[in-house]
């Protein structure tokens, strides 16, 4: 798994930076699935934040649907992926302005994702845990509703069919 | 000869994403300028019936047009299938 972009938060003096570090579109897509371990070392990560007494976290994994007999091996994801950062982005910030969280870290692999691999990750962060668990939940909603991304399943008799989200 | 006519602003070249990139072979098609979305929509549904009966977007400068919108040259239009991530 290659190395993630993990965003710390940052202090600044200057509150004119702060603004412009805050608009900047953040990378939600990663090649490939996500490991147990990265999800670990994010947790891991948030042990210096002492004011976060709770974290909520979902985690999206391949299925292995059967459809008409054939059985779905992975998943191949595609994105428009400029289209898709800049909705985030506007997720982002309308999620934050709704709930008082810490931090929101996004995570959607792209390319194939073999059954039972992780595609998904969402990790919200705040005081008390209803922020944190409300803002994930909304958050992930949006994610399937809102951005551009297609998801390919590839059968285990070489077909595929593309995927709708409900 | 393709190349050089998806930059004149007599055609529109238009970004294919999922299913739509796989049944046109391509990441991309050109087509005669047509000054909206809705005249854009009548222009694709006659070159390609099946997207009369698959629900479809259509982007412009990456925001979905939700009415009728008017093209501007420089526009950067996608034909998205429905959305199936996370």
């Amino acid at each position: 798994m290659p190395s993630l972009p993990y965003y710390l938060p940052i202090r600044v003096a200057n509150p004119f930076i702060a603004i412009i570090m805050e608009k900047k579109v953040k990378n939600i897509f990663v090649q490939g699935p996500i490991a147990a371990s990265f999800v670990a070392d994010s947790i891991q990560k948030h042990n210096t934040k002492t004011n976060i007494g709770a974290h909520s976290i979902f985690l999206g994994q391949v299925r292995n649907d059967v459809v008409e007999g054939k059985t779905v091996v992975a998943i191949d994801y595609t994105a428009y992926e400029e289209m898709a950062l800049e909705k985030m982005h506007v997720i982002r910030e309308e999620i934050f302005q709704k709930y008082p969280l810490t931090c929101m870290h996004i995570h959607h692999s792209l390319g194939r994702i073999e059954a039972g691999a992780l595609c998904l990750f969402v990790f919200t962060s705040s005081g008390h845990r209803k922020a944190a668990i409300d803002a994930c939940e909304e958050v992930v909603e949006r994610i399937k509703k809102e951005l551009p991304i297609w998801g390919k399943e590839l059968f285990d008799n070489a077909t595929h069919q593309w995927k709708e989200n409900s | 000869m393709e190349q050089q006519a998806s930059v004149h602003t007599n055609t529109i070249n238009i970004r294919l994403f999922g299913q739509f990139a796989e049944m046109a072979g391509s990441q991309s098609i050109d087509v005669d300028w047509v000054a909206d979305t809705d005249s854009l929509r009548r222009v694709l549904e006659a070159r390609f019936p099946t997207l009369q009966q698959l629900p479809y977007l259509v982007a412009v400068d990456k925001d979905i047009a939700t009415d009728n919108m008017i093209l501007h040259p420089h526009a950067v239009v996608a034909l998205l299938p429905p959305y199936s991530g996370g």
